[in-house]
């Protein structure tokens, strides 16, 4: 689902497709001849070629003509596309299996034509098991040529006639292979399905088996036992049951990477081994629950105390913290479509996963600024979302009466508007006194705090008798890995809230309203929705540039290499878009004819990282053209914009380049922009500074005299602007972010006051400064909101992050500088601060 | 405020205007008094402006107290008014002495002159400390902090020094209420302690911060805790504490002898504590230091009040009795 740019896949233990060195003149049909062993398996591997990723095939399955791609991008676990070193998707050739989803599997739960057992969507297929088989028809020099095929493996070729067990276009060939399916799951049931088992959920044998009417097994059950594993207090191991269908295997050491599963012995007593054959509890397994997951048959079961231990763990901690809800049980879940196509092991080993809340109308969802660790899933009700923070901008306005005749200032919070961006509600922007209302149909809300632990962006209260569910990261997790939970999330989210984040794209700025709606309109079946793990780069400086892309979720670091070194330009939150400076470039050299040879026409310019869990909308560079050739005001007002930032990114980039010193770089001056730098010669320690600075800053110094020193100097505790400004990372709302002209730190008047920006600052540099709390009154003015307690009347404070703001807000010129009386205080750039060092 | 090269535009900008200013007025003085063939007083015309510019010299000078106090006004830098007061101030005593004839006259003039005076010299003072201690605290006391706050660092100082003895030797076992502190230490008991490293950076040296590991020191738990007990009233009270690390040679001593009843491993935990120490000292030499940098100006401002107040005095009574 995601496209994810793989440095080296040779290190990422992912199954190489690559089958470079084989016979390149075998026949496909010929397995035997090119069959290679892969972790343990001999399956066969064919070899792609990225031309394939574009050339059409059309074949015919169950009389249904079907177009698909000849080969696939490579997908890891979680549906990422695995790309190599120069960022070109890894192709793996389309089988049988991957062309029947494409064509029947249109809907979360629909049932696959194709039954398997061995494969799985997020695995590479090994083709053991032969369940998935299926007759397939090709012409060739003598004529067509009929052959039962494995689909999970077998590669589509041009004019292919496939049928399935399903197929009514030809009922004899469906028959056919039907009885050979039906042949081996009987083989395997024979050996691997107790009658305990028939019944039981998650089994997949037992349900195949059910799904082609299997009663029982015609065969003779072997006499062979391997025996069981009841060593691990987690899982329960049965070996007889085990079809050593490899899942188990590859859960393990791909998807996981732990690498403990392996193979033992031969024949019939061969067996999955856990390290050098040693019991599951002696081994190094690490009881992540993967394998058991994995497993389709019951050699692989949680064990039944290990459940009720974890849920009655979870139940405990609720009645300690006073929380309300039921645990959901996974043969609930299941029922849910949503959580239909996820295993039911996963349910079961995260069965005190998801907590169902009833809530009434008025009750509180979550508050704004709390941290979670769960994202909700809505079944029925409505939601309010709103930011329950007034708006109200910090400025410095003078004192009134005497003091402020004298030049007295007080700092207060000013009646403001702005639009917060909402992280943890699709990146949803609410404008003043604004709410959002949230039904079921919106299925999910919260996913930022859940995945990347950040605060909750906006108070979320029920207007009327509501159902929730609440779910862990892990579970969470699970519904984004998941082909038929994904569907349901992007149909929903594509449906419900692309179009408006689309129209408040930073980039459609300079169009009025209903320009901007048409444009939204325009790309809404356009764009592309993709996930990106942690630290996976979306792009690279220097690459070429095709795509835009939207933040739906997560942070994304934007960092600029020089020489050997690398500086931080930006970490865009959710709502933000990036990657329009290359895009520019490539269009008629935009840019480059106005700017010489500065940037290289289509490149990208910078390198965009996803810092956590990231989401993204790509918009194609064909449908940016369009684009732009559809809103020529557009057009320039980026090509503008583009300017703008590569000017001041190339002068931030002359500075650095001028740097070199180990003292220097080792306490981080080189980041800053702005230093408060005091000359310890001069300064006789008055605080005239710190003083200036509280006198402008409603006595609320925003400075330390104290931090740093660096030969002579000490470097004040006071907002750097640093070029890596990790403050920016993690804000619900999107409300502290750089200076458009001059990369320094601003707080927008919509902060909601989490404090995570002052947490996050290495230097402590920002502060949370309680403001007496204001609503809007009848008059639209800001009136303070006071609480009465025993007859006393107090007003309510609320929390705000401030920072040094260079006295923007009275005339630009720093008062710490002004005041000091002895010429000590300077602010200046970290290279400036070296030069006056190095003479 | 420091008179160096560095600064010498910013004070050549101020004192030479004010040099000239005061020599015109000397030169009209001198040339009366010698058609005179005496020094004359403040009643002849250029006694007169003497007294007058160097009156109103006093009156600006004291325009630096509501000039500081009103920080937010955008008056002009602040370096410019102390630049300004501080020659302005130098001239304005010939001026006066020449206003008065040389002569001290009657009880209220010689007592404003002597408060002037007194006043000048003051700032003068404090104009050479604030030349002087800056440099020497900068170069002596690398561990120096915010004045108010060395009590707070004092105390945390401590508590650092605690933690690194639980990291490192455990428990202390003869204190009794060990049990009752410990475990709140214990729960964030990690092995790395920040200090505060004094460090080389170009020519000076400064403090920045680090972490230091902490080594085990199980054998030497009791010599260790029981040295801490010697040495915490000094950490914390400096040399109001009768300690055997008041002075740096005794301390050296104490910290020789420390080492010899210690194994190997306690070395570095004794290092840091000798640290501890030494910053301690540091802030005792910087409240010093600071108190000298600092207490003049309430005299220096005291007086200029009271030469304030007599300056009203004597242009009232002046003017009466012209």
């Amino acid at each position: 689902m995601s496209d994810k740019s793989d440095p080296n896949p040779a290190d990422s233990k992912v199954v190489s497709f690559d089958v470079v060195g084989l016979a390149g003149d075998v026949r496909p049909d010929d397995e035997g001849l090119f069959a290679r062993n892969v972790d343990g398996q001999l399956i066969r591997v064919e070899r792609a070629t990225a031309s394939q990723l574009d050339q059409d095939v059309k074949l015919t399955i169950d009389g249904q003509d079907v177009t698909v791609k000849k080969a696939v991008p490579t997908r890891d676990s979680q549906g990422n596309i695995l790309r190599d070193r120069d960022g070109v998707p890894v192709p793996r050739p389309t089988t049988i299996y991957d062309a029947t989803s494409a064509a029947f599997v249109r809907n979360p739960g629909d049932p696959h034509p194709i039954p398997a057992l061995c494969h799985k969507e997020h695995l590479p297929p090994v083709g053991v098991c032969r369940v998935c088989v299926v007759e397939a028809t090709e012409m060739t020099r003598r004529g067509p040529r009929r052959k039962l095929v494995p689909s999970c493996v077998q590669r589509v070729t041009d004019g292919m006639i496939v049928n399935t067990i399903n197929s009514q276009a030809d009922q004899e060939a469906a028959e056919r292979v039907k009885a050979a399916s039906q042949t081996v799951i009987e083989l395997l049931m024979a050996d691997h399905l107790p009658d305990a088992q028939r019944r039981a959920p998650g089994n997949e044998l037992a349900a195949i088996a059910d799904r082609m009417g299997i009663n029982r097994s015609r065969f003779q059950p072997r006499g062979i036992e391997r025996g069981k594993d009841s060593s691990s207090r987690m899982i329960l191991v049965d070996h007889d049951q085990c079809i050593l269908c490899g899942r188990c295997q590859r859960g393990c050491n791909w998807v996981k990477h732990n690498n403990v599963i392996g193979r033992g012995d031969k024949g019939y007593t061969a067996r999955i081994a856990f390290d050098l054959d040693d019991p599951m509890a002696q081994s190094s397994c690490v009881s992540c629950g993967e394998c058991a997951v994995s497993c389709p048959t019951g050699a692989l079961e949680f064990q039944p105390s290990f459940i009720e231990t974890q849920i009655e763990r979870v139940k405990n901690e609720m009645r300690a913290e006073k929380k309300d809800g039921d645990i959901v049980t996974a043969d609930e879940l299941v029922k849910y479509p949503l959580f239909s196509g996820i295993p039911y092991k996963f349910l079961q080993f995260n069965g005190a996963a998801v907590v169902r809340r009833i809530l009434k109308p008025g009750d509180v969802l979550c508050r704004e600024g709390e941290y979670g660790s769960t994202a909700v899933i809505m079944l029925s009700g409505e939601f309010e979302v709103f930011l329950k923070t007034t708006r109200g901008a910090v400025r410095n306005r003078s004192a009134g009466g005497i003091r402020g005749l004298f030049g007295g200032l007080k700092t207060v919070l000013e009646k403001a508007g702005g639009r917060a961006k909402l992280a943890d509600i699709g990146a949803a922007q609410l404008n003043e006194n604004e709410r959002i209302l949230l039904t079921a149909a919106d299925v999910i809300l919260g996913e930022m705090t859940c995945m990347n632990r950040y605060p909750r962006s906006a108070t979320v209260l029920a207007t009327e008798q509501s159902e929730v569910l609440e779910i862990r990261r892990n579970v969470l997790y699970m519904l984004q890995r998941n082909a038929v939970s994904r569907e349901i999330l992007d149909r929903v989210y594509r449906e419900r809230s692309l179009r408006g984040q689309l129209a408040s794209l930073p980039i459609f700025d300079a169009l009025d309203e209903a320009s901007r709606e048409k444009a939204a309109e325009y790309l809404r079946d356009k764009v592309d929705l993709l996930s990106v793990d942690p630290g996976q780069p979306v792009f690279r400086q220097g690459d070429f540039a095709d795509d835009y892309y939207v933040n739906r979720l997560g942070f994304v670091k934007v960092t600029q290499q020089y020489g050997r070194n690398e500086r931080v330009l930006n970490y865009l939150g959710p709502g933000n878009g990036f990657g329009e400076i290359g895009l520019l470039s490539g269009i008629g050299n935009l840019i480059s004819e106005s700017r010489g040879q500065a940037v290289e026409p289509g490149s990208r310019t910078a390198t965009c990282t996803a810092l956590d869990h990231v989401e993204l909308i790509r918009i194609k560079g064909e449908d940016f053209r369009g684009l732009l050739d559809a809103f020529p005001d557009l057009r320039d007002a980026l090509v503008n914009k583009a300017e703008q930032i590569l000017r001041r990114d190339e002068e931030a980039l002359d500075r650095l380049q001028a740097i070199e010193a180990d003292e220097y770089l080792d306490q981080g001056l080189f980041l800053a922009q702005n230093l408060l730098v005091l000359d310890l010669e001069r300064c006789t320690r008055c605080d005239e500074c710190t003083k200036a600075c509280a006198d402008t800053h409603d006595g609320v110094t925003r400075l330390v005299r104290d931090g740093l020193r660096f030969d002579k100097f000490l470097v004040a505790s006071s907002c750097r602007s640093c070029m890596d400004p990790y403050c920016l990372v993690g804000c619900p709302v999107d409300a502290i972010h750089r200076n458009g002209d001059s990369l320094e730190i601003e707080i927008e008047d919509y902060c909601i006051g989490c404090g995570l920006c002052a947490e996050n600052c290495p230097y402590g540099n920002i502060n949370m400064h309680g403001f007496p709390k204001q609503e809007i009154d009848a008059k639209g003015k800001l009136r303070n909101v006071y609480d009465q307690q025993k007859g006393v009347r107090t007003a309510v404070i609320q929390q705000r992050a401030t920072t040094c703001d260079l006295c923007r807000s009275i005339d630009g010129r720093p008062s710490c500088v002004y005041a000091c009386p002895h010429e000590a205080a300077f602010r200046m750039s970290g290279e400036e601060l070296m030069k006056i060092v190095s003479r | 405020m420091l008179l160096n090269r560095a600064q010498a535009k910013l004070h050549l900008g101020v004192a030479i205007p004010t040099a000239l200013l005061t020599l015109v007025c000397l030169a009209f003085y001198v040339r009366e008094s010698l058609e005179a063939g005496k020094p004359v007083g403040g009643g002849s015309g250029s006694g007169l402006i003497c007294g007058i510019v160097a009156g109103l010299v006093i009156v600006f000078e004291m325009g630096l107290w509501p000039r500081k106090a009103l920080r937010r006004l955008r008056l002009l830098p602040t370096k410019y008014w102390l630049a300004a007061h501080i020659w302005l101030g130098l001239a304005s005593l010939p001026l006066a002495i020449a206003h008065c004839g040389f002569h001290l006259g009657g009880w209220l003039p010689a007592t404003f002159m002597v408060l002037f005076v007194l006043c000048i010299v003051s700032g003068v003072y404090g104009l050479v400390v604030q030349n002087v201690l800056p440099r020497y605290m900068l170069r002596n006391l690398p561990s120096e902090t915010i004045y108010n706050q060395i009590d707070y660092v004092s105390e945390q100082t401590v508590k650092d020094a605690r933690q690194m003895l639980l990291t490192a030797c455990g428990r202390n076992l003869s204190r009794e209420q060990a049990f009752e502190e410990e475990p709140e230490l214990e729960g964030v008991s990690t092995h790395t302690i920040v200090i505060g490293a004094v460090r080389q950076a170009g020519r000076t040296r400064g403090r920045t911060l680090e972490t230091q590991r902490v080594p085990e020191a199980r054998e030497d738990r009791e010599t260790l805790w029981t040295a801490l007990s010697e040495i915490e009233p000094f950490l914390l009270r400096g040399d109001a504490a009768q300690t055997p690390v008041n002075n740096r040679q005794q301390a050296s001593q104490w910290f020789s002898r420390l080492r010899s009843a210690c194994s190997e491993d306690g070395q570095s935990v004794i290092d840091i504590l000798e640290g501890m120490c030494d910053q301690r000292r540091q802030f005792d030499i910087q409240a010093t230091l600071h108190r000298w940098l600092h207490t003049w100006l309430a005299i220096h401002v005291g007086l200029s009040v009271a030469v304030s107040v007599l300056l009203a005095v004597h242009v009232w009574t002046a003017l009466k009795y012209w």
